[in-house]
Order: structure tokens, then sequence, then C-alpha cells
């Protein structure tokens, strides 16, 4: 913790250095902010000091000179100095430096010093002992900040908290902690520019430096620290953060850039898998084998649709999380950014049964809800593929696995799931051609004038639902949430705007596809 | 002023008082003798230099010591002619008058008194036209004029003559001789010749004197605009109003040194802190030297006008503190080497009389 820093009159006469120290006059004057400490022999009215100076005049050598003392003080008081310390002053009246002490406020001190110089340097080093102090735990932080190559961000907010003894966190873009001791900083205000800035609207102040990794953009991160209101600590608290804040720029930038590397390679060498017309096996395996991947045996594909206000980028961040919930469900394969999400795989020796399907999915599952749990505005629909060998197979398991997350999400919108591509039946003949260009125009047309009638979709909504419900309106109207007779006034609405029958089966059919479409094409 | 009367006594005296400058020593006993003097031997012709031949002789005479000794050991009398005498015989030439050399203190009179005992004129200039502390703090020094041959004559008949190189050594050989003779003898020196007294004294010093004096006396007297008629024809500005708060008296190498501290009687915040070696030398209001030597620092008592002297000042008196231009004569070459604060061992610049 830093050193007090006698920064008035006050504390430096409370030091133990001026412990016999008289005080004479010039109470007033004794909070003023002490900048420097000067010794003198002399100081007539020409003298120059900056603002914030204590003399120390030696007085041995003023013989029957006292006015020197009166001078000293009126010169001291022009230009707001801090206080006058006199040494060794011989015996003779002190009544006029007294009046002029307290005249123009300036603390007047007289004291025996032997060793002067001593005295001298014992006050300046107990003024400057801070910024000693400040400067060392600085240099020590860059120090240890600049020589480990491991350095983790945990290892810089521990640091921090530990030096200053204060409670330090990293918080990301959302406000949560990613490393460090969680600070609730609730809406507490944030730093937006470079630089220290400190919210005292509660009770233990919040010290923040934001962190972006691009100059100009808003910051990605925030390290911020609590502490109790102290001048002195604050100084260095706010040193340190910003060393700090440094130092974690490098290491989120080196995270980032390494993230996006290895992005590149896997993005690269999956669409090789999945584009390339002939495999070139040789070439695939090493690349795989770099990666240290495997697709030679059984492979189970596995797709992750995400839907939300997700882009590239956020597809890159989040990978090594869902990458980790799924690690921890035990699913434990390569995974690879797409455009919509995740696509990754199983490896096994020998041919998995098909009573490991379900445990698959339902391992799948969970990884989702786990990930999903933590970030609420989005939802993850996952497909698995059936387990088929080598790289031929590793290609079409994983064609498997998207076909099913697409169906997954087309059933289901809201709710996060997972389904395996036998799951479907039916539905995947179907899937190849209601995804189909030709398919997507026809929904369109259909439905056209219900989107046309009711933009928000309500139409389509209790169409779909209704047709789900097999027809029955009681079934449709608990589903949605409104009144029977409101499902049936829309149903007939729907008939009259298609022109069509419900009672007819085939209609019912296309009008179904048309619906499972629409949420494909969303 | 042709003749000093017994009535002009008063006036030179109290004149003497205020260029005394808080030192000088106190006139009261030089009156008295002066007074006995002009009884004894009647008025004494008051002339100018230029009255006399040029190269006639004018003897000085004056009281040599410390002032706090000289206000207890009172002069026999007999010290100053006998003086002035052992330099005339040592020069071979009697004096044609007699003149002071310190026109400020009881040095004022002492030479009246001797001029009505021999008989002789006395020359209306100095060399000061105030108190100073030391014998070569002179426009003759200024001049270039030693102070040398010197006597020293003390109250028993002791006597000694000094030959000098310079008025330094003058100073120092005569101080010597004082502190063994009793702090308290007669001194005459720079014999010169009415020439010189004529080319290099400050002129008119025993009427300017004795003016002050009589404007003070009715500065005394209560008569309306007499206060500020003193304060314009001497030329002095009223620079503060306090009461002593604290006096600080010290005695060091042979001189009496004071610190007086005033509190304003207004503005009790206003400090006034007068450094004094023998006469005041400077004034500091709040830390900032205002007046300094050779201009006059002049203290006189709130109530009743007196000029008080630095050895008569008490805790809690009440004063008026008056800031006086000195003699114009001093104004040349030297000056503040001579006479400047620094001269006195200050370590402050000379100042101008304040407005």
């Amino acid at each position: 913790m830093a050193t007090s820093r006698p920064a008035t009159v006050r504390q430096l006469l409370a030091s133990p250095h001026l412990r016999d120290a008289d005080l004479l006059g010039g109470e007033r004057g004794l909070d003023i902010p002490i900048h420097d400490v000067l010794v003198r022999s002399r100081v007539d009215r020409e003298a120059e000091m900056p603002p914030g100076s204590v003399v120390l005049l030696d007085a041995a050598t003023l013989g029957e000179h006292h006015y020197m003392v009166d001078q000293a003080i009126r010169t001291i008081g022009d230009n707001r100095g801090a206080a006058l310390i006199v040494a060794n002053a011989p015996s003779g009246t002190r009544t006029g430096a007294e009046r002029l002490a307290n005249r123009f406020d300036v603390p007047l001190v007289f004291l025996d010093a032997p060793d002067l110089m001593r005295l001298a340097q014992d006050l300046r080093s107990a003024l400057l002992a801070p910024e000693v102090e400040h400067a060392l735990t600085l240099d020590r932080a860059l120090e240890f900040f600049d020589r480990r190559l491991d350095l983790r961000i945990d290892d810089v907010v521990e640091y921090i908290g530990e030096s200053l003894n204060v409670d330090c966190c990293v918080l990301g873009g959302d406000r949560a902690a990613i490393a460090g001791t969680e600070i609730a900083v609730g809406g507490r205000r944030l730093a937006t520019e470079s630089g220290h800035y400190v919210d005292h609207s509660a009770e233990r102040a919040l010290h923040s430096v934001p962190i972006s990794l691009v100059p100009g953009e808003p910051p990605s991160h925030w390290l911020v620290a609590e502490s109790v209101t102290s001048d002195d600590s604050q100084r260095l608290l706010s040193s340190l953060l910003r060393l700090g804040a440094w130092c974690l720029t490098s290491l989120l930038a080196t995270t980032r850039v390494n993230a996006e590397r290895d992005a590149r390679h896997r993005v690269a060498l999956l669409n090789e898998i999945l584009e390339t017309r002939e495999l070139h096996e040789s070439g695939i395996q090493s690349q795989l084998q770099v990666l240290g991947w495997s697709a030679t045996g059984w492979n189970a594909g596995i797709h992750v649709h995400l839907r939300g206000l997700v882009d590239a980028a956020m597809i890159m961040a989040l990978h090594g999380e869902m990458a980790e919930h799924l690690r921890e469900a035990g699913v434990d394969g390569p995974l690879v950014e797409r455009n919509d999400g995740w696509s990754g795989w199983l490896t096994a020796a020998e041919e998995p049964t098909v009573d490991t399907y379900p445990r698959l999915v339902a391992s799948v599952a969970s990884a989702l809800a786990a990930f999903v749990d933590v970030h609420p505005t989005l939802t993850a629909h996952a497909g698995v593929g059936r387990p088929h060998q080598d790289l031929a197979g590793l290609r079409k398991t994983l064609g498997e696995a998207r076909e099913a997350s697409m169906i997954s999400h087309s059933r289901s919108v809201e709710t996060s799931g997972a389904v395996h591509i036998d799951q479907i039946g039916v539905q995947r003949i179907l899937m190849g051609w209601f995804a189909s260009d030709d398919f997507a125009d026809f929904a369109r047309t259909v439905l056209s004038p219900l989107t046309a009638a009711g933009p928000d979709g309500q139409l389509v909504q209790t169409l779909e639902a209704f047709l789900d419900a097999n027809c029955s309106a009681t079934a449709t109207a608990a589903r949605l949430g409104i009144h029977r007779n409101t499902v049936n006034n829309r149903v007939e609405r729907v008939a009259e705007l298609l022109d069509v029958s419900l009672d007819d089966a085939e209609t019912r059919l296309s009008l179904q596809l048309a619906c499972r479409m629409l949420h494909l094409d969303r | 002023m042709d003749r000093l009367t017994l009535d002009d006594i008063e006036a030179l005296c109290l004149g003497a008082t205020l260029l005394g400058t808080g030192g000088g020593g106190d006139p009261y006993i030089a009156k008295l003798m002066t007074h006995q003097a002009i009884e004894d031997h009647g008025e004494v012709e008051v002339i100018d230099a230029t009255d006399l031949p040029e190269d006639a002789l004018v003897l000085t005479t004056a009281i040599i010591g410390a002032p706090t000794v000289i206000l207890e050991k009172i002069p026999a009398g007999t010290e100053f002619v006998a003086g002035i005498r052992a330099l005339a015989a040592y020069l071979g030439k009697e004096p044609a008058a007699i003149m002071s050399i310190e026109v400020g203190g009881l040095n004022t009179l002492l030479p009246v008194a001797a001029a009505a005992e021999m008989g002789l004129p006395v020359v209306n200039a100095d060399s000061m036209r105030r108190a100073f502390p030391q014998i070569e703090m002179t426009t003759f020094t200024l001049a270039g004029l030693p102070a040398g041959p010197l006597s020293i004559a003390d109250e028993k008949g002791n006597q000694c003559v000094f030959e000098t190189t310079t008025n330094q050594i003058a100073e120092t050989l005569a101080r010597t001789a004082v502190i063994q003779l009793g702090l308290a003898n007669a001194i005459s020196c720079y014999p010169l010749t009415a020439g010189q007294v004529a080319e290099h004294a400050i002129q008119g010093s025993l009427t300017y004197c004795t003016e002050v004096g009589r404007m003070l006396e009715r500065v005394k007297a209560g008569e309306d605009g007499a206060w500020e008629a003193f304060l314009d024809r001497s030329e002095s500005v009223h620079v503060f109003s306090g009461k002593v708060v604290d006096l600080d008296r010290r005695t060091t190498d042979g001189f009496a040194r004071s610190t007086i501290i005033l509190e304003h009687l207004d503005d009790l915040a206003r400090t006034m802190r007068i450094e004094v070696q023998n006469e005041n030398l400077i004034a500091f209001e709040d830390g900032e030297a205002i007046v300094t030597v050779p201009n006059l620092i002049c203290l006189l008592d709130s109530d009743t006008f007196d000029p008080i002297t630095t050895e008569t000042l008490a805790y809690g008196n009440r004063v008026l503190v008056i800031a006086m231009p000195c003699a114009p004569e001093w104004h040349q070459d030297g000056m503040l080497d001579l006479v400047g604060p620094r001269a006195f061992g200050y370590d402050v610049d000379y100042v101008e009389m304040p407005r």
C-alpha cells in the first residue's frame, strides 16, 4: 500500500523529524499542500520559489539580522509558499515574525537542528517518499508484466489487486467479469475514453480504465477496481490500472489475433473437406494432423445453427465457449466456425451403434442449453448426422447434421434444441425438396396474401399452429394463448384470402410445407 | 540667525532630539551645559563658513561613546574644550570657529557650549544633519577630507591625538581609546579650513534644526495646522502609528542594537519592525523595507509629539513614525557605500523616501 504523503504542513509537522519544533504562528496555513522543500540561507524579497514550497531557513548565519525572517515570511506569503522553518535561530524577539506569520498565513516553525543538511534530507525524503514508492510500485509492475512470457489476464488482475489490496477485475462488453474478483458495477459509470475514470456514486469508489483493441473503437473491455476513497492510493491505483490496461490490451489483442488465425485455418480446412469435388486425401489428412484432429474412422457430424444478433466476429469470439460447453457435455471433437454457427464431429474407431445416437443428441442438447443460459438473447439449434467412414463420410455426416439443424430450427424457432437426422423421418425426405429455391419461391407466392394482409405474421402463425394441431381450434387457441373464436375467425380469413378449402388434405399439406419453408427463409 | 540665545536653546534641543533619529544621545544634559555656558560667557555668535577667511581653522567637538553610558556618566564639562585645545596645540594653530560634526542628538549642543566657553563663534553647518554612530559617516568623508589628526579627551584630563590614514581607521582608533576611557569622551576631529567647510559641509544645519524644533513646539502646543506645516517644511511623511508590542535591546560590538515591533493602532494586523543600531536605521512594514538609512526614521510620542529616543522607548508606548529625507548634500557618489543599509551590515537595498 502506498506510503502516506505528508501533503500538508500539518502532516509534515506531525512527522518525527519535526517533533521538537515550535509552531509560532500561521496556523491558518497548515493545510496548504506542500510541493517541495527548499533549503535557503537567505530569502530576500526578490527570491523566487514555486507555490507550495516549504522553506528551510538556516538562521545560524543570520546573526543580528532577525528581520530576514520577516522578509522570508512576506516573500513566502507573496509566492503562495507553504511554510517557513527557521532552524537554529539566535535568541531575540520573535514577535514581529509571529505577527507576520499570522497576517500572511504562513506557518512559522522554529527548531534546533544541529545537522541542518540531515534535516533537509529527511524532510525531502518524507515528502518524496510517496513519489518514490509510486515509481517503485510501477517499476515492479512493469517488471512483472514484461518479463513473463506466459502472462495471463488473470495474472495481471491478481497482481494489481494484491499490490494495492483492492478488488480488481476485467469486465467484458456486457459488463460481466471475465477475470478477477467479480465487481457488481450495475449501472455505474465506466470510463469511455482513454484514461482513468472514478465513479463516486457509491460508498466504494469504482475505478475503471477502458480497453480498446482497435484505437478509436468503443472499449471492448474494462479493467476496474473498487477502493475506499483515499487520494494517495487513488493516484497509484490510477497509474497501476492504466499500466495494467495497457498490458491487457496487448494480451487480449494477442488472444484475438491467435483466435482469428486458428479460425482461419479451421475454416479453410473444413471448406476443403466440404466443397472440393475430389478429396486430396493426403493433403487434408496432414492438415488435420496439424490441428490435432482426425477423420480416420467413423465420424458423426454435428452442426450448431445460431440465431439472434449474430455476426462472424461473434461466432469466432464464442467459439471457445461453445467448444468448452460441448467438451463438458462429453462431446470432445473438432469445432469449426461457419456462417450460421459451428460444425464439428466426433470420430470413433468402431462404428457407433444406433442406440448411442440419442445419447449424443442429449449431450449436444445439454451443451446448447448451458450455452443459451449464458446468452439469453441467442437461440441455438443443433443437428447430428449418422456416423460415416473417413473423409468422404465426414463430408456426408456434416451435410446430414446441417440438414437436421435446419429442420430442428424450422420446427421450433423460439426454443433451442438438438435433433438427430434419423429423428426427422419423413421430414427429411421433404427436406431436399422444400429447401430448394423453387419451393422457396412457391411458398412465398402461396402465402403472400397472408403476409400482405398481416405483415406481423399473425395469420401465417395461426395457420401453421392450426395445421400442426390437426385443425383443432381449441388446441391452437391454447397454444397461441388466444380465444378459440379468434382462431376460427383467422382460419376463415386465411381460407378466404388464399381462396382455398382447408378441408382438402392436399391443400393442408402444401400449406404446412409452405409455412415450414418460411421459417427457413427468415 | 546671528546669535544663539537662551531662547533658542529649547527649540534647538527639540530639533536635535528629532534629528537624533532615536539615537545621538539624549540632549538634555547638553542643553543644561549650553544653558550654563551662555549664562556664564554670553550668547554665541552663529556664522556661515564663508564669513571666515578661507584658511581660518575650524575645529569640532563631540561626545563619543555609547549613548546608554552617556546617560549615566555625566560629562565633567571640561573635556570638550580640553580636546579642542589639545588638537589646536598639535596643529600649532588656534581655531577661528567651532563647528558641530553631527547636528542630531546631544552633539548638536555641546559645540555651542564649548564655543561660548572659548568665546568663539559657531559655524552654522555640520557633516551629517542627523545622528550617525560612526565618525567616518560624514559628507567630509564623501569629499575625501580626513578625520585626522584627531584628539580624544576624558573628564580626568587624559588626552591623546591620533594621526590616521583613513577615516575608517580614525573610527577604529577613536573607538578603541574610548572603550578604555569609559565610553563617554570628548573627540575633536575633522580639523578643516573655513574654505573646506564652506565647500563640503551641510550648510545651515543649526538653523534647520532650530526651525524644525520650533515647528514641533507649535505641534506640541496644539496649534492648528502645525502638524501639516511641520511635515511640509521637513518634507517628512507620516508612515505608521503604532503601539510598541515588543522591544528587544542588546549591546554588541560597542553598539546599542534594538528591534522595535509596533502594532498599528487602527489596523491591528499591520506590523512595523524598526531595526536600530544606536539610531533607527530601517523600518519594515509587514516584512518589506519602507524607510532606510540615510533617510531618517523618527518616533514621536503620539500624545505629546515629543521625539522618543531608543533608550527611553518602552513596551506599550504609542508612537507616530515619520520618515524624513536626509540632507540633500548626502546625495552624491558613495553615499550608499558609506551610510546606506549595507554599510550597517543589513542585506537590504536602499529605498527612496515613501510618498
